[in-house]
């Protein structure tokens, strides 16, 4: 699976949500791709799918997009993943 | 890092300020006047929420407004600024906004810790919410020591 992190510059948010999912496939153990990029560059075959904060959801137009409207909630983001990848 | 640049005269406490735009001149101006950033880079954060609305309000109460390293980003620098009556940015669920973290990102390498620095201290919300009921700039270097 490969998850890109947006976010406007690809330098901030974006940055603190790869760490995030980092972490969190690693806790359950599921081998992904996780890198971060600017909204400029996001191109739909970059990813399986775009985690963003809320506010920037509307501004990716391909592709699957998880929102985030709490970067700092870790729980909210396990479940969010889980939920994707049980689709 | 975080404590490293964040010293005291790029800290303030404000009971409340006039609107989201208003936070952003404020919480720039201590890093305009060092030459950390352009005015440019503030014009930047402004134009690129005017096209996205506000991407940088990350969490509840938290934004973290910065534009990318080309628009006017000189120094590695944060500026921060808490308003005590919170100021609403648009944002779809974390309004008010009471901390506002300004970034500038000007040296790659440098970032990541400087961003990593930062988001341990964002994911600890007792901290957090002791900056935001901090009445003083001494208080706040006190919590943030240890990021």
């Amino acid at each position: 699976m490969r998850i890109m992190a947006v976010c406007s510059t690809g330098l901030g948010s974006s940055f603190m949500i790869e760490m995030k999912v980092k972490e969190i496939l690693s806790e359950m153990g599921i081998q992904g791709e996780v890198n971060h990029t600017d909204l400029g560059s996001v191109t739909p075959d970059m990813a399986d799918v775009f985690i963003c904060t809320k506010d920037l959801a509307g501004s990716i137009l391909s592709g699957d997009v998880i929102a985030l409207p709490n970067i700092t909630d870790k729980v909210a983001m396990k479940e969010k993943l889980k939920e994707y990848m049980n689709q | 890092m975080l404590s490293q640049l964040l010293v005291k005269d790029r800290i303030a406490v404000l009971e409340s300020v006039n609107d989201w735009q208003h936070a952003i001149d404020l919480v720039c101006e201590p890093l305009i006047n060092d030459g950390s950033i352009s005015e440019f880079y503030k014009e930047a954060i402004f134009r690129s929420t005017e096209e996205l609305g506000p991407y940088y309000v990350v969490a509840p109460k938290i934004a973290m407004p910065h534009a990318r390293p080309d628009e006017g980003a000189i120094k590695n620098a944060l500026s921060l600024l808490i308003v005590k009556d919170g100021v609403s940015f648009k944002s779809s669920e974390n309004d008010p906004v009471h901390l506002v973290l300004l970034l500038s990102a000007a040296d790659s390498n440098q970032h990541i810790e400087l961003i990593t620095s930062i988001s341990e201290f964002f994911c600890h919300e007792g901290d957090v919410e002791k900056v935001i009921a901090s009445s003083s700039v001494q208080d706040i270097i006190e919590i943030i020591k240890n990021y």
